[in-house]
């Protein structure tokens, strides 16, 4: 599977998922939702190409961060994906630590700090919004 | 001369004959005669009683020549004086006394001549009676004849004495005449060798016979006591009237009598005599006189009240101590038992003498009285103890055990109030104990109820009752729990816990709440069949079942409010529950009561705690959600607009949407403390240690609000100088943000000064503002929760962030303070140390 330079939102939270990926989009970037860990997995055996990263919530319904992540590195085709770990809860630093994630994000998340992320993993955008 | 029982018998058989004798005259006159004829003649009688014999009077030398010349045996007793005149055939009586005897008055030369004594004599001279009697002399028998010798005007001169050969007796009468003979004799011996004063009397009585310890006794000779009463020969006349009225009534009554005499003696001491005393009948059964012994018995006497004195004396010292004293026998049996142990123990007017320790005192069987009583008899040691006897008694007894071989004393007091006293001290003492080690214990666990009431029933069980269970009303006041179970069985607890475990015994401990809730304390002393199941429901009881119960106590357990209720059991072995108890047992509740009351709030406030931090966990993580999206849609908005409208920077739009964003932020700024704050109050605050540089990350931070200072018109100064370390990144941002930001909000416009240095294992850095200040009280609680040195109108915010720096500082092993004074600024220091710190 080629990697795409698009970016996997998967986020319970509609209104968070879409502004993520709105603001992106925006930006120039391809973007992907998932609204849970197992909706994120279906995904990414879809076929379709694989994301440059994945922005992962933690707290979610159905499957949540970790048990995603525990899949997705279990998965030979999906353990290189990286993972930015996206949550309020205030030990994000530690849960970040724990999944093997590249890098971490605290809820609220700025702007600034989205397009960082989208720059250091996905590169310049295709095209400005 | 004697008088003995025969003697006087023979005398009483006298028989009084008519005598016609007249004396015959004569001018010269005793031719021949013998010897005793020749002697008379021959005699100088002008030296004797008799005078000189020319002077004779006639009767006198008629008797004389009478008597010489007859062939039997003859006396002529001349005068009151009895001047013997005999024959020769008379000569034999008198043996080695002839021939020295004739002229001499026998009654004073020889008062033992057998044939004549008082009693002849007076019979004969006093009352002219012819007296005859059978006697025997020179081993042949003869009737004596005793006749008065009368002159004219019957006035009696003399006695004259014939005997007359007795017809010759057969063997049997001479043996038995030798018999009585012997009899006499010995009886005579007994008489005169007895030590005892033998005596006869008659009718009026004259003293008839006397042995020689009855003469020895009136200190005369015979003659001089024979015939005459008590009144005569006694001094004292009340003596000598007390004698006669006792021998008067022993010769009326006829009947032999023991009796005691005092009779004085001449040297006006008394002497006592034991007299026995009988009637003397004669031949027809008359009473004729009295037989007596008597003994003195003075000393005797003397000894025996001596004794009784004695005894008298011991008994006074044995009465007047107050100690009991009884004394055993080997046997166990009484053989004294002082009147003050009777009194204490309650068997006054008994007579206990000869009875059997263990049977008239039972309960001293099995006891240690049993016990210690045998073991100081068998080891022959003296022995100390105390021990109780039950009802009736009901005292507490000291006993001093004294073995010897006749059995054993015991000497014994009743020390019941000092063992009540001893008794109350302790209980007393053992209380306080109690009470204050239960204080203790309530103090040391107060905050964990489940604990604290598990050290209650421990600190009961087994020192004070079988069992002790406390149940718990729940805080709706509508159920009721077993929340602490002990019972000093080891099984009955297994069984207990198992019971409520299991749902076999209910939770409620088979009461309801509404009785509890009364709070009302019951006391059973002695548990009757039912009361179990009315104090502790049927399935409790159960349970209880195999430990009979002997008195039950329940303790409501209350403060301003009924919590719940303490129940105890005692076995049927043990003291029931008295009020004493029941007083104790309630000022341990009420302590219990207390410590549970403020475990109970302390339990219930934690709760609240915990449930608040949850809420606020929760909250900041809820909050943040929508936050994110709002903060991520502004920003976005801005950014738009910036790329769309690059000039529209400075319009009115961009304006309120900087304001909208500074706003978001500051929401999610309160949303982090709050987070922050409930962390850290959960104890849950998580450093993530990494190698760094503490001027680095100043200079981050310093740039970072370089705008917001100089808008503030408070710019930053930083002089930083390298100090690595291993910290957590984000949290020492956090901390120097907040500390920044205050400085500029409290700057009063004026520069701010951040230093950083370090000297050895230790990083400094310090903030120094030089605005408003802090005042001396403000200092000390600006680290506080909460706490703010100026009021919250002023300035925004919860005042948690200096709250926070603080946990933060010394979570690193750090140390923040605060130095001001008001109007010059104020400095804010923090030190941490460059390497973690193990404890």
């Amino acid at each position: 599977m080629t990697r795409s330079a698009s970016l996997l939102v998967v986020e319970d939270d509609r209104d968070i998922r879409e502004i993520v990926m709105e603001t992106l989009a925006d930006e120039g970037y391809e973007t992907a939702g998932a609204t849970n860990g197992k909706h994120a997995l279906e995904q990414l055996r879809s076929g379709a190409p694989l994301p440059c990263v994945i922005l992962l919530d933690i707290m979610m319904p159905v499957m949540d961060g970790r048990s995603f992540r525990a899949a997705q590195l279990a998965d030979p085709a999906l353990a290189d994906i990286p993972v930015v770990v996206m949550t309020a809860d205030a030990d994000v630093a530690a849960i970040a630590v724990e999944l093997h994630a590249r890098l971490h994000l605290k809820k609220p998340v700025t702007l600034e700090q989205l397009f960082a992320v989208a720059r250091h993993f996905c590169g310049a955008p295709t095209q400005a919004g | 001369m004697s008088w003995g029982p025969y003697d006087l018998r023979r005398a009483l058989r006298r028989t009084i004959l008519p005598n016609e004798m007249r004396a015959s005259g004569g001018t010269e006159w005793l031719v021949g005669g013998g010897e005793l004829g020749a002697l008379v003649r021959s005699t100088d009688w002008a030296a004797s009683k008799l005078g000189p014999r020319e002077r004779w009077p006639q009767v006198l030398r008629t008797l004389v020549d009478l008597v010489v010349h007859s062939p039997l045996p003859s006396a002529l007793l001349w005068g009151r004086d009895w001047n013997l005149l005999y024959n020769d055939a008379y000569q034999p009586f008198l043996a080695a006394e002839h021939p020295r005897a004739l002229g001499r008055s026998m009654r004073e030369s020889w008062p033992a001549l057998w044939h004549v004594d008082e009693h002849v004599h007076r019979a004969v001279m006093d009352r002219g009676e012819t007296v005859s009697s059978a006697g025997l002399a020179t081993n042949e028998a003869f009737t004596l004849c005793h006749s008065p010798v009368r002159v004219e005007g019957g006035a009696i001169v003399g006695v004259l004495v014939t005997f007359q050969r007795t017809a010759p007796q057969t063997a049997e009468a001479r043996a038995a005449e030798k018999a009585l003979r012997e009899r006499k004799a010995l009886l005579r011996a007994i008489s005169d060798e007895s030590s005892d004063i033998i005596f006869a009397k008659d009718r009026e009585g004259r003293l008839r016979y006397a042995n020689p310890a009855t003469l020895a006794l009136l200190g005369k000779p015979l003659d001089e006591v024979l015939g005459k009463t008590d009144a005569e020969l006694l001094d004292s006349a009340e003596a000598a009237r007390g004698v006669m009225e006792n021998d008067r009534l022993v010769m009326e009554s006829g009947v032999a009598v023991d009796l005691e005499e005092v009779v004085p003696r001449s040297d006006g001491t008394r002497s006592v005599w034991h007299s026995r005393k009988a009637p003397y009948r004669n031949g027809e059964g008359q009473v004729v006189g009295l037989l007596g012994i008597s003994r003195d018995i003075t000393d005797r006497k003397r000894a025996e009240a001596a004794e009784r004195r004695t005894q008298e004396r011991l008994q006074a010292t044995l009465s007047s101590i107050t100690d009991g004293l009884v004394i055993l026998d080997r046997d166990w049996r009484f053989t004294y038992f002082s009147e003050t142990a009777a009194k204490m123990v309650g068997v006054s007017g008994e007579n206990l003498v000869g009875q059997c320790i263990w049977e008239r005192f039972p309960k001293t069987r099995g006891s240690r009285f049993e016990a210690d009583f045998h073991r100081a008899v068998a080891t022959g040691r003296t022995l100390t103890f105390e021990e109780h006897y039950p009802d009736p008694i009901d005292k507490w007894l000291e006993c001093h055990c004294y073995p010897s071989s006749e059995g054993l004393s015991v000497y014994f007091r009743d020390v019941s109030e000092r063992k009540q006293r001893e008794r109350e001290l302790r209980e007393s003492n053992e209380r306080l104990a109690l009470l204050s080690r239960a204080t203790t214990v309530f103090m040391e666990t107060k905050l964990d109820v489940r604990a604290l009431l598990e050290r209650l029933v421990d600190e009961l069980v087994p020192a004070h009752t079988q069992s002790a269970v406390v149940i718990l009303l729940s805080t709706d006041r509508r159920r009721l729990d077993v929340t602490a179970v002990k019972h000093a069985d080891p099984d009955a607890q297994r069984r207990l816990g198992f019971a409520l475990d299991s749902g076999k015994l209910p939770r409620n401990y088979g009461l309801n709440p509404e009785e509890v809730e009364r709070g009302e304390p019951l006391r059973i002393e002695r548990v009757e069949p039912g009361a179990l199941e009315r104090f502790a429901g049927p399935e409790a009881c159960e349970f209880l079942h195999p430990h009979p119960i002997g008195s039950l106590l329940a303790i409501p357990l209350r403060t301003s409010r009924v919590l719940g209720v303490l129940r105890l059991a005692r076995s049927r072995d043990a003291a029931p529950f008295s009020a004493r108890d029941q007083a104790l047992f309630q000022d341990i509740a009420d302590r219990a009561a207390l410590a549970l009351e403020a475990a109970m709030r302390f339990a219930e406030a934690e709760e609240a705690i915990h449930l608040r931090d949850d809420f606020l966990s929760i909250a900041s993580h809820e909050l943040r959600t929508p936050l994110t999206a709002l903060q991520l849609q502004l920003q976005s908005i801005q950014h738009m607009l910036a790329r769309e409208e690059p000039a529209s920077g400075d319009s009115k739009f961009a304006r309120k949407l900087e304001s909208s964003n500074r706003q978001t932020e500051r929401l999610v700024s309160l949303v982090d403390d709050l987070l922050d704050v409930s962390r850290l109050s959960l104890g849950k605050l998580q450093l993530n240690r990494e190698a760094l540089d503490l001027a680095e990350v100043t200079t981050e931070v310093v740039e970072r609000h370089t705008s917001q200072a100089s808008a503030a018109g408070c710019p930053l100064r930083l002089a930083a100088d390298s100090i690595r370390g291993d910290w957590d990144r984000l949290r020492l941002e956090q901390v120097l943000t907040n500390l920044i930001t205050n400085a500029i909000k409290y700057g009063s416009g004026k520069p701010v000064d951040v230093v950083v240095n370090g000297a050895g294992a230790l990083a400094r850095l310090s903030i120094r503002d030089h605005g408003i200040g802090i005042g001396p009280a403000d200092l000390e609680r600006i680290f506080g929760r909460f706490e703010r040195a100026v009021s919250g109108r002023h300035y925004g915010g919860l005042g948690l962030g200096l709250y926070i720096s603080k946990q933060i500082v010394e979570a690193h092993g750090g140390v923040i303070s605060a130095e001001s004074k008001p109007g010059e600024g104020a400095a804010f220091h923090v030190t941490l140390p460059t390497t973690e710190l193990k404890t």
